[in-house]
């Protein structure tokens, strides 16, 4: 198969909301996915991801801007004249076709003859797991077999790339780990291009080589899982994937190379540039909670909290602590320092510097 | 597509759609909808406002100024309210009996079945058997009751007839609507300790509402737009709209004065068009989910009762039995009233004589049917699915002809093609074009109730698939709203068979209906003929619908929407 | 999806179909093949015209195409058909039709080849219409009715006034019959064209009518069967009545009771003149009206030459008939029947 990448370059949609009036979906959204890659749109609810993926699909133009398959522009071009496979959130299977013919539908407009037909159905239904049912209705069998259904049915046809809207946000949670796999499984051994849509964290970070993080219609951050776990670019990134603290703090001195801020009585030095931040500016500064310490009694440097909630979930234990009517987030995976720390008890919260952050851009 | 998405609407500009064949589809559709609705339309607006050149109220001031007409337009507006009353109580009486009172299948049929009939008969045929019934020497006044001064003719006895021949319009939209709401719903209320009459007033009542409110609109109109029965029972004391257009045109030939006539029935059935439109549609509380006729244990209402009312409606449905069973009696008879010998004479007659108002009538409601279902179709398509500039308008534009009274229709195609630039009167395309944006109106609501029920997302599946619209629409589309084009190319068929009100001023030397010639031997008063033409439609129509029913059962493929009621009003 | 079944179901289907497409097309008229035609609207009504147009065809070999429609549609049909003219000829009907067709310029002039023999009282001076037959109006009535009652058969026009006929007479609506319009005329006779008399009369009248019937003779059966008492209308469907065995009188008023000419003409721009013609020759000749016997249909035959027949000349015996002034009533026309609807009809 040829080497082909999804281009997406300064594209725009407007929307007209009975309410809102006009509501930008889409706000000049720039993107590359290089072949074999697959990519994940991830963001809340009306951030634009789905409107997107659409319009690589064909079945909502761009206002603004070009949709680049491989070397082909195909911004105007028909949905139907794109080569892409589409799995649907719904499934989106015809209900009147058999297994067999659902599959076999893209095949049959593309008037392969019936022989090869036939053996790509048949070696298709085999990948995921299908053989077996060519003869059954869609209403016949399971969700999690439907939705495998509009994966080979997207698949067969040998498209130039693969779109997938939120595949398996109508699956119970085993299904979806066990299916979410398959689905990655397929996609590296079969080299397909492809962008992927979800408003689940956990799932993005799971199967996609870059995801891409958006927001009221623009893309915030592109980057591997660890990029945007690590090195989030702004308050949306942080918060959106994993867990994050806030906490309030006010700029004592910018220097070259660092920032001092207080945060409640402590004075902490955030290596970052200066980037316009003025002393006294009062701002936010994050922290995950797996790099929070406690101690049992507060040190000179530390801040002093009491433990409001203490959660044992196995391999880990989460704490809320309250430091100065603030709430702190606390995970901690050593079993033995754990025991140490029980409820209601006053505890030293240590923030490491380095794992400090302060951002710019809200992101939202 | 996501459902929050439905809350966007598409940016408003010259919104053409990219697909040619759609382009294509919708530029032809309009011509024909210019064509054959607005143009014919505008004659009659044109008749009714203009004089010598200039815009003038002056005819509709003459025309109200006579007596009678302004007499006929009061009684029209009573009497549609009378039987959009009593039709729409009789039409609930009827659902909330045959939805709550665990009616047996075989009794739910025979009322079912029964009371069909008046929708499907051709026209007259109540009156006839009222008038065999009630009239001087009827059957039931004089020869059972012995009654000699019961005045047939007047207000009472077309208020019952079309009671009687409108409730079952009532009687299907009830029906649907009470098996929607939730009968657990009122268990709750019963659990909580209300009476059966207080859930009925409390709860299921007011979820009727809108139900109510649309069948008393839809019976309205109906009224309104009567043309046969008011011809034959009204009598002359008590005038009505179409039935005095009619006499205008055919008896005064005035073509101005029926014009104008007609046109001022179109305020009323327009109004009623609008407020269907745009207010009880958009209050309909209770969804139809497929689950039709979920019976629970029906507390609702105490066996005692449901017997009693059970009883009532089979009495009634009885009745309009009664009434097809004298329509036959009286076809086999020589002379109903005088002479009771048994005799084929009159079939005889209406295989030779009327053998080619049959061809005629049936080669005509055979093609209005294809073209009639075809156009359903598209239009509801087109209309449903695809967005482009002026849908909105198309969408009101195809219904126009179907809310009109019948009248209004055709003197508009009379008065619009009679003259150059286009010459159709006399000919069959005529009878066709009229059928055809008359009732093919019907197989545009159905395939776009269909289509709403069809997720988007499945053609959009079918295009990344390869398929451009025309393979969707065949493979896709088509299979799967084929229960919905069945029963508008049913529904088409069957009010060819049976329309009258428009027709009857298209028909010509070259082509003649079936009703006409029923209406022309009443006139004669060959009465046992026009009984036998009657009868023969009757069975005709019968024939086609379990033709319908049959198709629809063997071809419902798996995931096919259900079709329960073939006519939809 | 395809199953055996399905497929059988499928072919009997299309086979049917073709099995009525193909008898369709059979049935169809080839051009070229039929015989000649000509196209009418007839006024009589088909129980009549049906066998006068066979014996036409019979003796021309012209086919006759025809609807029947009553005077007032016909009339309207006709005048909407002005710019193009469905039929060739107008056949029978009461002669105020004519008249009134000829004002609005829809007939053209022919005067048939027995045009000269004919009486000045039935033809057009102009030569628009000829008459084929003359039809009396009569009172005709229930005889058990009248026993009930204990009435003799109305013998005046004021007999009918009496409330023992409350809601028991049936007549023509003006509207559509030509029935009415001349009963109309002949009351307007009656009373010396005091128009403001004859209107009086014919309200009181209207309070013992059971209900205007749409066409002349609709009035006829309920009559017979005694749904109604009696009635106005032409001889022609009073012995109709009588001859099919109801039990009807037929009278006369002694104040006198108008006849009305039934006549015919050629359209303006008819598509077949020439066979027009050809009818309306034969139809104000001998040749159809010595039919008239034979048939049973009971007009008074036009032409001078045919006898008329010896019960039908019994039943007239004595009666005091006058002719309507039809130019006079063709230019009235509408004038004296929008009065009628807007004074006698409510």
């Amino acid at each position: 198969m040829e080497a082909i990448g999804i281009h997406l370059n300064n594209i725009h949609k407007t929307f007209l909301h009975r309410v809102k009036g006009e509501v930008k979906a889409v706000d000049n959204v720039n993107l590359d996915v290089e072949h074999a890659k697959l990519v994940t749109l991830l963001g809340p609810s009306g951030c634009g991801k789905t409107t997107t993926l659409r319009m690589v699909a064909g079945f909502e133009q761009p206002d603004k801007g070009t949709i680049f398959l491989g070397e082909e522009n195909v911004t105007n071009l028909l949905a139907n004249k794109r080569k892409i496979g589409f799995v649907f959130q719904n499934y989106a299977l015809f209900p009147h076709l058999s297994i067999y013919e659902n599959v076999a539908y893209g095949l049959k407009v593309q008037k392969i003859p019936p022989q090869e037909e036939k053996q790509r159905v048949n070696e298709i239904l085999a990948m995921v797991g299908l053989t077996g049912y060519e003869a059954q209705f869609p209403h016949q069998v399971s969700g999690g077999e439907q939705q495998r259904v509009a994966l080979a049915r997207a698949i067969v046809i040998r498209p130039k790339v693969l779109l997938l809207d939120e595949p398996l946000s109508n699956l119970d949670a085993k299904l979806r780990v066990h299916t979410r796999s398959e689905i990655r499984r397929l996609q590296q051994s079969l080299n397909m291009t492809s962008i992927y849509v979800t408003h689940d964290q956990e799932e993005a970070m799971a199967i996609s080589d870059l995801i891409a993080i958006m927001n009221k219609g623009k893309i915030i951050q592109v980057g591997t899982a660890e990029e945007l776990y690590f090195q989030p670019n702004s308050e949306f990134v942080a918060k959106f994937i994993g867990k994050i603290n806030t906490l309030p703090a006010e700029v004592q001195e910018v220097d070259n190379g660092f920032v001092i801020v207080k945060i409640f009585n402590q004075a902490y030095k955030i290596s970052r540039s200066s980037d316009g931040i003025k002393p006294q500016q009062k701002l936010n500064v994050f922290i995950r909670p797996e790099f929070v310490q406690l101690s049992v009694k507060a040190e000179e440097k530390e801040l002093k909290g009491i433990i409001t909630e203490r959660v044992f979930l196995g391999e880990k234990v989460e704490f809320t602590v309250d430091i100065y009517g603030c709430t702190l987030s606390i995970t901690s995976y050593n079993a033995v320092e754990c025991a140490k720390y029980l409820l209601n008890q006053e505890v030293g919260v240590c923030l490491p510097e380095k794992e400090l952050k302060i951002f710019k851009e809200k992101g939202d | 597509m996501p459902a929050f998405l439905n809350i966007f609407k598409k940016k408003v500009s010259i919104n053409l759609p990219k697909d040619p064949a759609i382009l294509l589809s919708i530029i032809v559709i309009w011509f024909f909808l210019l064509l054959f609705v607005l143009f014919p339309l505008s004659k009659i607006f044109i008749l009714t406002f203009e004089k010598s050149g200039h815009f003038t109220l002056t005819n509709v001031l003459e025309i109200l100024g006579k007596r009678n007409h302004l007499q006929a337009f009061w009684n029209s507006l009573l009497l549609a309210t009378l039987v959009g009353l009593s039709g729409t109580v009789l039409g609930f009486f009827f659902a909330f009996t045959s939805v709550r009172s665990n009616l047996s299948k075989a009794w739910s049929k025979f009322i079912d079945g029964t009371i069909i009939l008046p929708l499907i008969s051709p026209p007259f045929t109540t009156a006839i058997a009222m008038i065999f019934s009630f009239g001087r020497r009827g059957l039931i006044t004089y020869n059972l009751l012995g009654i000699n001064t019961f005045n047939v003719y007047g207000l009472h006895s077309v208020l019952f007839a079309e009671t009687i021949t409108f409730f079952p319009i009532a009687y299907l939209t009830l029906k649907g609507v009470l098996s929607g709401i939730d009968p657990t719903v009122e268990d709750m209320a019963f659990s909580l300790g209300s009476s059966r009459g207080r859930v009925f007033k409390t709860i299921t009542l007011p979820l009727a509402i809108p139900g109510l409110a649309n069948s008393f609109l839809l019976l309205f109109a109906a009224s309104l737009a009567d043309f046969a029965t008011p011809l034959i029972l009204a009598g002359s004391r008590f005038p009505l709209l179409p039935t005095e257009a009619f006499l205008q045109i055919t008896g005064l030939f005035d073509i101005r004065g029926g014009a104008v006539l007609s046109f001022i029935l179109l305020v009323p059935a327009f109004s009623v068009f609008v407020l269907q439109r745009y207010w009880v549609s958009r209050k309909y509380y209770v969804t139809i989910t497929g689950k039709a006729g979920a019976q629970t244990q029906i507390k609702s209402i105490t066996s005692r009762t449901g017997k009693v009312f059970l009883t009532v409606c089979i009495l009634i449905s009885i009745l309009i039995l009664y009434f097809y069973v004298l329509l036959f009696y009286a076809s086999i008879v020589k002379a109903f009233g005088a002479n009771y010998q048994i005799t084929l004479k009159h079939y005889i007659v209406v295989f030779t004589e009327g053998l080619k108002a049959i061809k005629d009538t049936l080669f005509i409601a055979t093609i209005g049917m294809l073209l009639g279902g075809v156009y359903g179709v598209v239009v509801g398509y087109l209309v449903s699915k695809k967005t482009f500039i002026s849908r909105s308008a198309m969408e009101i534009v195809s219904m126009i002809n179907y809310s009109l009274p019948g009248t209004i229709v055709g003197i508009a195609y009379l008065v619009a093609f009679n003259n150059p630039p286009i010459m159709i009167t006399g000919t069959a395309i005529i009878i066709i074009a009229c059928y055809v944006f008359r009732y093919g109106a019907t197989g545009i609501r159905t395939t776009v109730a269909i289509l709403q029920q069809i997720d988007p997302s499945i053609e959009e599946a079918s295009f990344s698939l390869g398929a451009n619209a025309i393979t969707t629409f065949k493979r896709i589309t088509i299979p799967l709203i084929l229960p919905g084009l069945f029963s508008g190319l049913g529904v088409v068929f069957i009010r060819s068979m049976t329309a009258i009100s428009a027709t009857i001023f298209l028909i010509s030397i070259n082509w003649t209906l079936i009703t006409v010639r029923i209406l022309d031997k009443m006139t004669e008063l060959e009465l046992g003929v026009a009984a036998a033409f009657s009868t023969l439609v009757v069975v005709i129509v019968f024939i086609v619908i379990i033709f319908i029913n049959l198709f629809l059962r063997l071809f419902r493929g798996p995931g096919a929407i259900d079709m329960s009621n073939i006519l939809g009003g | 999806m395809i199953s055996i079944k399905k497929s059988f179901i499928v072919l009997f289907m299309t086979l049917i179909f073709s099995l009525v497409l193909v008898w369709f097309v059979g049935e169809m008229n080839i051009p070229g093949q039929a015989a000649e035609e000509v196209n009418a609207y007839s006024i009589w009504p088909e129980n009549w015209a049906r066998p006068m147009f066979e014996e036409f065809e019979k003796a021309t070999g012209i086919h006759v195409n025809f609807i029947r429609f009553s005077s007032g549609e016909a009339l309207a049909r006709v005048i909407a058909e002005k710019s193009n003219p469905q039929v060739d000829v107008l056949f029978g009907g009461p002669v105020e039709t004519h008249s009134a067709g000829i004002a609005e310029g829809v007939f053209e002039v022919y005067k048939p080849v027995t045009y000269n023999e004919l009486e000045s009282r039935f033809k057009d001076a102009d030569g628009y219409w000829v008459g084929i037959a003359d039809d009396p109006l009569v009172f005709m009535s229930n005889a058990g009715f009248l026993k009930e009652k204990n009435l003799n058969p109305p013998a005046s026009w004021d007999d009918l006034l009496d409330p023992a006929y409350k809601d028991m007479i049936q007549m023509a609506d003006a509207r559509t019959s030509g029935t009415a319009v001349t009963r109309i005329f002949t009351i307007l006779q009656v009373f010396d064209r005091d128009e403001a008399k004859a209107f009086e009369y014919m309200k009181k009248l209207r309070a013992n009518v059971q209900v205007y019937t749409k066409s002349g003779g609709g009035g006829t059966i309920p009559v017979g069967l005694g749904q109604a008492g009696a009635g106005i209308f032409f001889i022609v469907d009073a012995l109709k009545t009588q001859q099919e065995g109801y039990d009807v009188v037929v009278s006369f008023p002694k104040e006198g009771i108008g006849t009305s000419v039934e006549a015919i003409a050629l359209l303006k721009g008819a598509k077949n003149p020439e066979l027009g013609k050809k009818l309306i020759d034969w139809a104000s000749s001998p040749a159809m009206q010595n039919l008239f016997a034979e048939y049973q249909i009971n007009f008074i035959p036009a032409h001078p030459d045919v006898e008329i027949e010896p019960s039908l000349a019994a039943v007239i015996e004595g009666a005091n008939i006058f002719p309507i002034d039809s130019d006079w009533a063709g230019e009235n026309r509408k004038r004296i029947v929008d009065e009628w609807i807007e004074k006698v009809l409510p």
